[in-house]
């Protein structure tokens, strides 16, 4: 029987209900140490002195170091970042002493009594003051810095990162000049923070002898969280080994050594003994990695008619004081401000910029959420102002199956238009506005995005067929919560056709099992989904061919389905007796399959083409219903409608289980979060003052709708789903808004407040500042 | 995770205990009651240095306790979660405000002693009480004595309580043909401490306002008295017009600052919403349901 | 009365009475996870915003990080590791299964110990009233939906055998 397109129940499930699944903050070892750390007050400055004396002498201390201990900058990128400063502190909540202690409150009374001194610097919150001639410098010398190819160091400037493309400048200025219409509309997105519920912890224990290290951890891709460590200890990658836990949650904010880089400075000089690292929820959110906040001017080139002929965008990128993923975000994110339009003639221009803030990183939708809404919100505009439906704007432009991407890929399985039609008409597009109470407007908005999926990278697993018929299935797939586990058993049995309750699939270790890209850009279901299907095979084959040998049957008539081994002959058995009549105890079948899209003919493009590819593209569409309180400005998000195409839903709950998140995710980013800064000093370090969504603040009714498209090298046919979804919510909603009530909002989140402030600048148009048009 | 830095701690049996220990350790000395809002201070180290003196060991601090009369009595330690369902007819202002005041879990453990004591000037519950011309009571070493509610609070975080002294209960005279509601505003529709928030009282001749009693949440150094506003009612008609013109006027008696949190200019926006509507809730009758602007 | 040292409680969790010495500082949500090994209970914030830590007190859902142990000597405390009895999961449990209200898991316990105090004091609790009574349980997830979903589903019965869904 198939358990594809079937919603299995987790195949973790139980543990996850009765509380025993072991989290990374539950982690207890013998003779663990607890750590605390000693955390900057100040954005910039020079460290003048550091005082640990009054700690070393606490009850219960092992170790208190200082930047000097540990003279390391790690950074996947740009090593910029050092594990605890060493001259100057960068950022307010910038690690500068870490204490182990017995307990965590004797590691913190410790803390309690370090004295540091500081002296001030200039410091830099703006981008655009960053970039002006004469800013104080974040980093005096990046060209110092170990970094990746094509990241070319800027020294002299607070310009991180330079991402530039351009189908043609030629074409791009004579597109321009020509259009019978130009609109432009700038954006701004604040930092927000991954708010997973499970805070940053890691623990690491450091082999006085061998000086190995071992890591149990929360983190999204262990295999290279692994080098960047080694990387900046400047020690072997063979040296370290990372055992992942289960997770509460990710959403990008896992992919950096956050808790990991502490506990691994302190291991050094414990004596062996292991060191626990927790983060408070005030050093989440003032003192890890934020999504990039991010300012978007997009400007378009239309005809009258709708036909898009040409979209420039110029984007600063809020990169913090130091460097994670954000490069890649700036780059390859920004990519997708063209959205998932046909557009012949395209500019953009992606700055990242070094502040005094609070480092950024990966998000769940890898720039997205920052682009799709200056897109879509942008598309907007340019429809209501040339009098066209929106959605047949969208259709007009969109991609259809065939269409060449602007890296010059030919798109397969495009289910945009299909998205589009359904999330509108499930929230009856075209139709007669409801009534509403008095004071109230009600509007409907629509919006789309595309996301591709970092290409080429990496997938490898090992499957073990044991005597007991169970299949192991050894893979550094992450499970961040979003059911991974329940995918790939799902993939394992059918690929290899045992039951899917025989399928055991392995935690990751990077000593045990084999490299993954890791659980990012909504690539595991098709990523490992694969490498599981050619290990299965693999595996297959070796079991055939030694049952043709135990039961003299030419090895190409066997089968395996549900644990039963047959073959053409007649011959059926179970599998666990079979496998005892064909070896020795403790003979096993393995298999192994590594896929990598590398050289997929899926892949092929225009020769010169610099722009990235990706084997799958998603897409997606979110229709929002809203009421606007006109005297409060309050925006109640009634409705959305939210189309995915997904490829193929393997696990339809999962996939709904996503869908849902993804848009009370999208629509607590739309509507309620920004890290609030005064001098760089986050003001709402906690949970009463940063607030996420609750099931009260949620939408009134979520429709996911699953859409299906063909990837030909998808297994069976599935694309991913994790993460594009929060990016297309804030558009919807902003576009309802503005059918409700006639404002453009630009900047998120939308506020009461400031949703209330637009419509009084509209009431009383000259007092608007209307910088934003040019049309 | 921030562990909370150890302290001293005391539990006494009797009033005069708790009196005698809050004489001996003056500023340091705080109680505790719930602990909802005392507890995360001290984690945040925002509190530091404290002695608490848990008061949960003393009799007769918990409870309702309603006259033959219509007088209500509330013990201090009185959890929020017992007012939500308080079976007094004129409280609907209280029980409004109760239902409001943090998440379900917060609600079973905070009491109305630590929510006014705190004398923040965003309780949910002092507005309320100052509506419904309640006093507290004061237990301290010269013995006991009444404050009214509208003269409790001298600034934020200072209530007008002499060292030694501490809220043992609170008491409601009888509220007869009253009808109140309280509304706030928070920046999400879960909980949230108010931007604004507004509690009225509306004593009721008919369709005419005998008198009315409204209080402000969050626009000022204290839960603020309106007596403008509550000038603009008392002797009219009750309806819409009277409600919109007490609105403008409470707006204006508000005396918000601006924070991360919201405007002034914005404060003063909920502020006239919510005056609208908490008037034309306590008018109308009591709602269950919408406890937002 | 007791300045400093050690307090001797008496904490009973799932029907079990346990004999501890605690400081005064130590929390009920600590006493749990360190003294007792219950680490089913999670820390989210440390300042009853986010409901992780959320136990069940004689009866009522309670911010374990906001009480101290001291405070919850001779209550009755249950905890997730107490819902499932006789090797059966509990009702709410096999709903949350079955209903994909589970995702991280991480406010998993906090928020059906929080759906078992509603569901006890309110078998009958429509969706709006969940969607409320929920609310301080916060869920990065976004799982509400599922969360409501499940709850409504022991209520009508579907799960009370804790049958497979």
């Amino acid at each position: 029987m198939s358990v594809i397109g079937k919603s299995i129940t987790r195949v973790d499930g139980v543990d996850r209900v009765t509380g025993r699944l072991q989290y990374a903050v539950d982690t207890v070892l013998p003779r663990m140490l607890h750590a605390a750390v000693v955390r900057s007050t100040k954005a910039h400055a020079r460290i003048q002195r550091v005082d640990v004396s009054g700690a070393r002498a606490m009850p219960g201390v092992h170790a208190v170091i200082t930047g000097q201990d540990v003279p390391c900058l790690i950074g996947g990128m740009i090593a910029d970042q050092p594990f605890l400063a060493t001259d100057k502190v960068r950022f307010v909540g910038e690690p500068v002493v870490a204490v182990a202690a017995e307990t965590e409150l004797q590691a913190q009374m410790a803390a309690d009594r370090v004295i540091v001194e500081y002296e001030d610097l200039p410091a830099v919150f703006d981008m655009e003051e960053a970039l002006a001639p004469g800013a104080p410098l974040v980093h005096e010398q990046p060209s110092s810095y170990r970094r990746i190819a094509k990241c070319q160091a800027h020294d002299g400037s607070n310009l991180c990162h330079l991402h530039e493309f351009t189908t043609g400048a030629e074409g791009v200025e004579r597109a321009f000049a020509q259009a019978e219409r130009v609109f432009e509309d700038t954006f701004a997105v604040p930092a927000v923070s991954h708010t997973a519920m499970e805070p940053f912890a890691a623990v690491a224990v450091c082999n006085p002898v061998s000086g190995e290290y071992t890591i149990w951890a929360a983190t999204d891709a262990p295999h290279r969280r692994l080098s960047e460590i080694a990387a900046a200890l400047g020690i072997g990658s063979e040296k370290i080994r990372i055992i992942v836990t289960a997770m509460g949650g990710g959403f990008g904010g896992r992919g950096a050594a956050i808790a990991e880089m502490l506990a691994v400075a302190l291991a050094k000089f414990t004596d062996g003994r292991p060191v626990k690292v927790v983060f408070s929820r005030e050093e989440v959110l003032a003192a890890s990695q934020t999504r990039v906040a991010a300012k978007l001017t997009v400007r378009t080139a239309v005809t009258t008619d709708g036909r898009i002929l040409a979209r420039a965008a110029d984007m600063l990128w809020d990169n913090g004081a130091y460097t994670s993923k954000s490069p890649e975000v700036a780059a390859r994110g920004g990519m997708t401000v063209v959205g998932p339009y046909r557009v012949p003639n395209i500019s953009i221009r992606s700055r990242l910029v070094y502040t005094n803030k609070q480092p950024s990183g990966a998000f769940r939708g890898f720039g997205t959420t920052q682009t799709s809404y200056a897109c879509e919100v942008h598309m907007e505009r340019i429809a209501v102002e040339l009098g066209l439906d929106p959605l047949e704007f969208r259709l007009k432009n969109g991609y259809v199956e065939g269409d060449s991407h602007f890296c010059g890929q030919r798109l397969t399985g495009v289910g945009l238009a299909e998205s589009l039609k359904r999330a509108a008409a499930s929230v009856g597009w075209g139709r007669q506005k409801p009534v509403v109470g008095p004071g109230k407007r009600y509007g409907r908005g629509i919006a789309c995005m595309i996301k591709g999926t970092n290409t080429p990278t990496v997938s490898s697993c090992i499957v073990r067929l044991v005597a007991d018929g169970r299949l192991h299935v050894l893979t550094s797939s992450v499970e961040i919560g979003a059911g991974q586990k329940t995918v790939m058993s799902q993939f394992a049995a059918e690929a290899s056709g045992v039951t899917i309750e025989s399928v055991r699939v392995s935690q990751p270790d990077t000593s045990v099992t084999p490299f993954d890209f890791g659980c990012t850009s909504s690539r595991s279901t098709f990523h490992m989904g694969n490498a599981i299907r050619l290990a299965c095979e693999d595996m297959r084959a070796r079991l055939f061919v030694t049952a043709a040998s135990v039961f003299g049957l030419p090895a190409e008539g066997f089968d395996l389905t549900d644990s039963v081994l047959s073959h053409a002959s007649g011959l059926t058995l179970g599998l666990r007796e079979a496998l005892k009549k064909m070896g020795a105890r403790g003979f096993e079948f393995m298999g192994q399959g590594t896929y990598t899209p590398a050289g997929s003919p899926l892949l092929k493009r225009d020769p010169g083409n610099t722009a990235d590819d990706s084997i799958f593209w998603l897409f997606v569409t979110h229709a929002a219903e809203v009421e606007v309180d006109m005297e409060t400005g309050r925006v109640r998000v009634l409705h959305i409608a939210a189309a995915h195409d997904l490829g193929r839903a393997i696990n339809p709950l999962n996939c709904i289980q996503q869908i849902e998140g993804s848009v009370v995710m999208g629509s607590s980013l739309a509507l309620l979060e920004e890290l609030k800064l005064d001098r760089g000093r986050v003001c709402n370090d906690s949970l009463l003052d940063y607030k996420i969504s609750s099931s009260e603040d949620m939408p009134e009714r979520i429709d996911p709708i699953i859409i299906e498209s063909d990837n030909p090298e998808a297994p069976w046919g599935a694309k991913g789903v994790g993460e594009p979804a929060a990016a297309a919510t804030a558009p919807a909603i902003a576009n309802a808004v503005h059918a409700a009530c006639g404002v453009w909002l630009r900047d998120m989140p939308f506020t009461p407040e400031r949703v209330l402030a637009a419509i009084m600048a509209q009431a009383t148009p000259e007092k608007t500042v209307d910088g934003h048009r040019s049309s | 995770m921030q562990r909370i830095r150890p302290f001293g701690y005391h539990e006494p049996s009797t009033l005069r205990e708790a009196a005698e220990l809050l004489l001996a350790y003056r500023e340091n000395a705080r109680i505790l009651a719930g602990g909802t809002d005392l507890l995360v201070l001290m984690r945040r180290l925002k509190v530091a240095n404290a002695v608490l003196i848990n008061i949960k060991r003393i009799p007769g601090l918990e409870g309702v306790t309603r006259h033959d009369d219509g007088r209500v009595e509330i013990g201090a330690l009185t959890t929020v979660n017992i007012l939500e369902s308080l079976p007094h007819p004129g409280c609907a202002v209280l029980r409004a405000a109760s239902r409001v005041l943090g998440t379900r879990s917060v609600r079973n453990r905070a009491t109305i002693g630590g929510n006014v004591g705190r004398a923040s000037p965003a309780s949910d519950l002092s507005s309320p009480l100052i509506t419904l011309n309640a006093e507290a009571c004061v237990y301290g070493p010269l013995g006991e004595r009444l404050v009214p509610m509208s003269r409790l609070f001298l600034g934020p975080g200072r209530p007008d309580l002499g060292v030694g002294e501490l809220i043992t209960g609170f008491r409601i005279p009888a509220q007869p043909e009253a009808r109140g509601w309280y509304l706030k505003a928070g920046r999400t529709c879960g909980s949230d401490c108010a931007q604004a928030g507004v509690a009225v009282q509306l004593h009721l001749d008919g369709y005419h306002i005998r008198e009315a009693r409204v209080s402000l949440t969050a626009v000022g150094p204290t839960p603020l008295p309106a007596p403008q506003t509550e000038a603009v009612l008392r002797g009219a008609l009750a309806g819409p017009e009277v409600f919109a013109q007490a609105a403008l006027v409470a707006a204006d008696e508000a005396r918000p600052l601006t924070d991360f949190r919201a405007s002034a200019d914005y404060r003063r926006v909920l502020i006239k919403t919510l005056t609208v509507a908490a008037l034309t809730t306590a008018y109308t009758g009591e709602c269950t349901c919408s406890h937002q602007a | 009365m007791l300045a400093s040292g050690l307090n001797g409680i008496t904490l009973r969790v799932n029907g079990r009475d346990h004999e501890l010495a605690v400081a005064a500082n130590v929390t009920l949500l600590e006493a749990l996870r360190e003294n007792l090994g219950l680490t089913g209970t999670k820390e989210g914030c440390g300042h009853g915003d986010c409901g992780a830590c959320i136990v069940l007190m004689d009866g009522h859902a309670v911010n374990a990080c906001l009480v101290l142990a001291v405070d919850a000597s001779g209550r009755d405390i249950v905890t997730i590791e107490g819902l499932a009895e006789g090797g059966q999961l509990h009702p709410l449990q096999q709903a949350f299964l079955d209903k994909g209200a589970v995702q991280c898991g991480f406010c998993s316990s906090g928020m059906m110990l929080s759906a078992k105090a509603l569901l006890d004091a309110n078998p009958d609790a429509d969706a709006e009233l969940i969607r409320r009574e929920l609310s301080g349980v916060l869920c990065r997830c976004g799982t509400y939906p599922r969360v409501i979903e499940a709850v409504l589903s022991v209520e009508n019965g579907i799960n009370r055998s804790g049958g497979e869904g």
